[in-house]
């Protein structure tokens, strides 16, 4: 069969991954700004003792919060993402790609909201576990 | 006589060991390496070194050439750990006191310094490698002034030699991926002012064995004897990709 003359080929996996090549990217540059202030304030930054004091008031600063939810989503996606890339490395079968993409996709929402749960929990004076 | 009657004298020409890489599938041998002792010839090339053990040594020996000018692509070879053309390569050069030649690694072997190099060409055909139009042919020549010529001048260098195919990382795990010398081929098209085929090129590449199996390992860019960025390349096309999704052309 001539490649003029050829149909879809089965290896033909996609559309491609032209959004999440973007987004690793992204998160990746965002991941340069964040780890830097996330390390520069909590660990050369300031005397702050790591106490509950401390981490209270932290966890009550807006900056904080945009920084560190910032800082939860972003390694989450770009570290899931890249895990998925890892994978799809070994040929896999189009049919478990899109299982990988799904179950990653899941696995990241529950992280980010676990995650969130726990850096809101002193926003507006309460924890959202009622604490 | 034998062939060795023939050997040419060389009293006092300084020599080199060689070790040389040898399977035939044919036979029940396992792989292993034959040494000898070679004659430095003036500026003689691996390619010269093969044909004297050829004449001299072992009509058995099978390798691929053909140009002899680093024009054809038929004679990389991994020599001393790196990939070179064995008739660009000459022995003066590799300063090194023993010289260890075997075939293109990662690639299934037809017989000695010979690989099947079926894989590569299937994928090289996948991508079109021709130029596609649609408009009714121009009179006379397809017109292209020098600065977009220029565009394309390390990718059209390519002699598809499969050095870069061979040294890539993804290519060993993913039997799938394009590779990195169709996707030069497929960027060259893709700059080529007078090209017409981006729609239908683009879903060739823009998928998960095309260009998103790339890592920028750069192996191929060291692979390379034509001294081609193949990662540019890739990465050029994988902007051209998102720049599709978003409306671009
Ligand atoms: C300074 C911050 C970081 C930057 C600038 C960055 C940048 C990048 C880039 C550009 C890629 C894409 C490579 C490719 O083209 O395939 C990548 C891949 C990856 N990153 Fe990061 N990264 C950073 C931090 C992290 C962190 C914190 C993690 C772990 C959670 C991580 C895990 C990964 C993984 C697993 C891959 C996939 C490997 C691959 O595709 O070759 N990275 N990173
Ligand atoms: S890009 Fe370089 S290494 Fe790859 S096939 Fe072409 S000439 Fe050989
Ligand atoms: S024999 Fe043609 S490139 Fe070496």
């Amino acid at each position: 069969m001539s490649v003029r003359d050829q149909g879809q080929p089965a290896w033909l996996v996609g559309p491609g991954g032209a959004i999440a090549w973007l987004l690793q990217r992204l998160s990746g540059f965002i991941l340069v700004l964040l780890l830097g202030t996330h390390l520069l304030l909590l660990h050369y930054g300031g005397d702050q003792q790591l106490v509950f004091a401390s981490v209270t008031i932290r966890l009550k600063t807006v900056l904080f919060i945009i920084i560190d939810t910032g800082l939860l989503a972003s390694g989450l996606y770009h570290g899931l993402n890249g895990l998925r890339n890892v994978v799809l490395d070994w040929d896999i079968s189009r049919r478990a790609a899109a299982v990988l993409t799904t179950v990653l996709w899941i696995v990241g929402i529950f992280m980010t909201i676990y995650g969130a749960t726990a850096l809101y929990s002193f926003w507006a004076g309460r924890g959202v576990f009622g604490g | 006589m034998s062939i060795t009657d023939t050997k040419p004298q060389l009293e006092g020409a300084k020599t080199v060991t060689v070790n040389i890489f040898r399977y035939d599938p044919a036979t029940t041998d396992k792989p292993h390496y034959d040494s000898w002792q070679v004659p430095i010839i003036g500026s003689m090339t691996v390619l010269d070194l093969l044909f004297h053990l050829l004449e001299h040594e072992d009509g058995s020996l099978a390798f691929r050439y053909a140009c002899r000018e680093a024009i054809c692509g038929s004679c990389a070879l991994y020599v001393n750990g790196s990939y070179r053309l064995a008739c660009k390569t000459q022995l003066k050069d590799l300063k090194a006191p023993e010289i260890n030649i075997s075939p293109l690694p990662h690639l299934k072997v037809i017989k000695d310094l010979v690989v099947d190099m079926d894989p590569f060409w299937e994928k090289y055909e996948r991508i079109k490698p021709y130029l596609i139009t649609r408009d009714e042919p121009p009179e006379k020549e397809f017109l292209q002034d020098p600065a977009a010529r220029l565009k394309m001048d390390d990718m059209v260098d390519c002699i598809l030699c499969g050095a870069c195919y061979s040294g890539c990382p993804t290519v060993w795990t993913d039997p799938d991926y394009l590779g990195p010398a169709a996707l030069v081929k497929m960027n060259r098209f893709t700059v080529d002012t007078r090209d017409q085929g981006n729609k239908e090129r683009t879903k060739l590449f823009d998928n998960e064995h095309g260009v998103w199996r790339c890592h920028t390992i750069f192996n191929c860019v060291e692979a390379c004897p034509k001294d081609i960025n193949q990662t540019y390349s890739i990465q050029h096309l994988k902007r051209r990709a998102v720049a599709r999704r978003f409306g671009g052309k």
